[in-house]
């Protein structure tokens, strides 16, 4: 009977944490020498009461809840750290941020984490005076391959960060005061853990871009296409320097191949090298280009006799990338070109390039 | 014969369980010396350079630690909820190390940097 008691606590959690989208938070008491305090209140003076979103296997995700309410949430854990006693100093808790964030951090990378911006209040007199605010990032990285167990891991980051906070309020702030026989870190580490990101700077997530673009040329000398992959967390830096890999297949233009005397002339080459990202707006960069294209240059002569030719060379590009929506849209892009190559039929080119491609 | 495995099996579990301690700054206040490496289940032991290497976690909540001969000074704090400890040197750059296992005798850590992120570092009390 006991078994079907636990039985349906359990699914019962489990559809209340993962169907309703609500996360629940563990009581996990933790070690402090602040003996003498004690959360009188956890005020959330969020404006947006949810933590984020959450797809969970729904199209159009769902949004996660601390689970009843962040207010009893954090109280109900701050209370087994710091019980009531009577002689107790009356410290209340604003929580101004507390939300989920998640971006992909590097082609095979998912930083995920939780914001935290806390404000401690102490009662004077008739006013509730702050003593102390703290902002904090709770990271932890995982393999793409492994970010279905992000869902059931905020809980664990969520009591984290409120553990570093509390903390942090102990050693930072409490220790400052005549607090009565608080024996805590010495200053020295007091200052050490004061991160500067954390009192008042917002760190926005750096988003992750995967762009698919291909981009047709018009030259002196060539037609054709070539197809790109671009992968690149955006950060808060002026340069970026993305992962890429291109594919390009071009062809002699006919009025060359007639005054040059072939039949045909074909080139096949994967492209690498680096490719810089210079940011100008959100969403518009400038393109700054060095590129090592290898592959094979295909001749066929008005004999139908085929020659084939290895081919290396060094390419420039110079241009604008536009990425209008965030999260999946076009991409637009445009520039210029310069090349010098070992072809058989010309060792230079250069022109004018057109990319569309989608991000996702 | 089958009664006798399942002893033994018994007795193995129930002395890897007890071995493992609670999660606290006392339990972690040692001084924890590289025993090995471990990546995707394949074991790997230090190099000469790093023959002798240590992480002294000392209760006052300095540490000390050698790293191939090379030795830092600094501050570490427990964060158990996170389960994992905070580093920072003197030199100001911080290191947060997740705790995988703990027992009396050895320490299991995994550094969160992104070039050794899967390799997990065994520290034994055992020279």
């Amino acid at each position: 009977m006991r078994s079907i008691v636990y039985l349906v606590c359990f699914l019962g959690s489990s559809l209340s944490t993962f169907g309703q989208g609500e996360v629940i938070l563990n009581t996990e008491p933790f070690k402090h020498d602040a003996r003498s305090v004690y959360i009188q209140k956890v005020l959330d003076e969020r404006t947006r009461k949810n933590l984020g979103w959450t797809k969970n296997g729904q199209p159009k995700g769902i949004p996660l809840y601390l689970y009843p309410n962040a207010t009893e949430a954090v109280q109900g854990f701050m209370d087994t750290s710091f019980p009531y006693t009577k002689a107790g100093r009356a410290i209340q808790i604003k929580i101004w941020d507390l939300e989920i964030q998640q971006s992909q951090s590097s082609i095979t990378d998912i930083k995920t984490r939780v914001h935290m911006y806390l404000g401690f209040f102490e009662r004077v007199g008739n006013q509730l005076k702050e003593i102390y605010k703290i902002r904090h990032y709770e990271e932890e990285v995982f393999p793409l391959s492994q970010a279905s167990a992000i869902d059931t891991s905020h809980e664990k980051r969520i009591r984290a960060a409120l553990e570093f906070c509390m903390l942090n309020f102990i050693n930072d702030c409490l220790q400052k005061s005549d607090f009565a026989k608080m024996k805590s870190l010495d200053s020295e580490e007091v200052n050490s853990f004061k991160d500067p990101r954390i009192l008042d700077v917002d760190s926005p997530l750096r988003k992750w871009y995967n762009l698919l673009t291909v981009q047709k040329i018009f030259s002196k000398y060539r037609q054709g296409w070539k197809v790109t992959y671009t992968g690149f967390a955006d950060s808060e830096e002026d340069f970026i320097l993305p992962f890429t890999l291109s594919y390009d297949q071009y062809s002699l233009k006919p009025k060359v191949l007639e005054r040059k005397g072939y039949k045909s002339v074909d080139s096949y080459t994967l492209g690498g090298g680096l490719e810089g990202l210079v940011k100008i707006l959100p969403g518009l960069y400038g393109r700054l280009g060095l590129h090592i294209p290898v592959g094979l240059e295909s001749i066929k002569e008005l004999q139908n006799k085929r020659k084939n030719n290895f081919l290396i060379g060094v390419k420039g590009r110079q241009g604008l990338v536009w990425i209008p929506w965030e999260d999946f849209g076009i991409v637009i892009g445009a520039g210029f070109f310069q090349q010098i190559q070992t072809s058989k039929i010309y060792k230079s080119d250069y022109g004018f390039e057109l990319e569309l491609g989608v991000n996702f | 014969m089958k009664k006798t495995f399942v002893m033994i099996a018994v007795l193995l579990i129930t002395a890897l369980y007890t071995s493992a301690q609670t999660l606290s700054e006392n339990n972690l206040a040692k001084k924890w010396y590289l025993d090995k490496y471990k990546v995707a289940s394949e074991e790997y032991q230090p190099s000469r350079k790093e023959k002798g290497d240590y992480l002294f976690l000392k209760d006052d909540k300095h540490f000390t630690s050698v790293s191939e001969g090379k030795e830092e000074r600094g501050f570490w704090l427990l964060n158990v909820n996170g389960k994992y400890i905070l580093m920072k040197d003197d030199k100001g750059e911080k290191v947060k190390a997740n705790i995988l296992r703990l027992t009396d005798q050895n320490l299991v850590l995994q550094f969160d940097v992104d070039e050794i992120r899967e390799v997990e570092v065994h520290y034994s009390t055992q020279r």
